[in-house]
């Protein structure tokens, strides 16, 4: 591994869900370095399972209408703390 | 300062530490988390928060609201620091519950219970003049920095509402 990227191939097709997709991402080598140690320490089976775990971490976290929803809701809170004072 | 006591969950503290805004929180009022939350910040936070702040007190929960939480959790409604912390600002009739995550915002709600996130911390107190106006907006660009996702859309709203809190007080 260069300095470049590291592919890392995701081919999950009928280990745990038959109707899963295959992706090949490429990865900077730090992060492939990061996710290898992850592996190491037990976190994870392979890199795949921590990939698909970051996924589902990221599409859970980027809700993003909702969240916009939230944190507008918030300003507009702070703004009527200002008039209430 | 809130009245009653605020319970948070790890998104707010893990974000707002990012920031290096953690001591805003401490301005909301006595600050509860629940065992599992405690849990999770020491997992995520080995980067130093070792000496938790003495302001944020570990609570732990009744038997009836333990299985009330690992209830919405075993559904999968919510994660378990979630369901946990939830929990805990039933027991406690907590005045807010502060949470980043966007099912506890919305179960807190329908439970009516006032719920507001980090950049609302963070705004609230420069509307209650803790923060002089370069320190909320450093604040603000710091927590946009952190892992929290703000849109571009919000952020500039967020600018916007900041100059606004501190033109009118």
């Amino acid at each position: 591994m260069g300095d470049g990227l590291a592919v890392l191939t995701l081919s999950v097709s009928g280990r745990t869900l038959p109707t899963m997709k295959s992706l090949e991402l490429e990865l900077p080598d730090q992060v492939a370095v990061e996710l290898d140690e992850l592996v190491r320490a037990g976190f994870y089976r392979d890199a795949q399972e921590a990939v698909c775990h970051a996924l589902k971490e990221f599409l859970r976290h980027h809700a993003s209408a909702l969240t916009e929803q939230h944190q507008r809701e918030d300003i507009a809170w702070a703004l009527r703390e200002v008039q209430r004072k | 300062m809130s009245a009653a006591p605020v319970v948070c969950d790890a998104g707010p503290i893990l974000h707002l530490h990012e920031a290096g805004a953690l001591e805003l929180l401490a301005l909301t009022g006595p600050v509860n988390i629940p065992p599992e939350v405690d849990r999770e910040l020491r997992r995520l936070m080995s980067d130093g928060f070792v000496e938790k702040p003495a302001w944020i007190r570990v609570v732990g929960l009744e038997d009836t609201l333990a299985a009330q939480a690992n209830l919405w959790r075993s559904c999968g409604l919510l994660h378990a620091g979630e369901s946990e912390a939830l929990a805990l600002a039933l027991q406690l009739k907590a005045d807010w519950f502060l949470t980043d995550d966007n099912s506890a915002r919305v179960f807190a709600t329908s439970l009516r219970i006032e719920a507001h996130g980090s950049l609302g911390v963070v705004l609230w107190a420069a509307a209650h003049a803790h923060l002089t106006p370069a320190e909320s907006l450093a604040r603000l660009e710091a927590l946009f920095g952190s892992s929290l996702w703000v849109s571009p859309s919000v952020q500039a709203e967020a600018r916007e509402a900041q100059k606004r809190i501190h033109a009118s007080s």
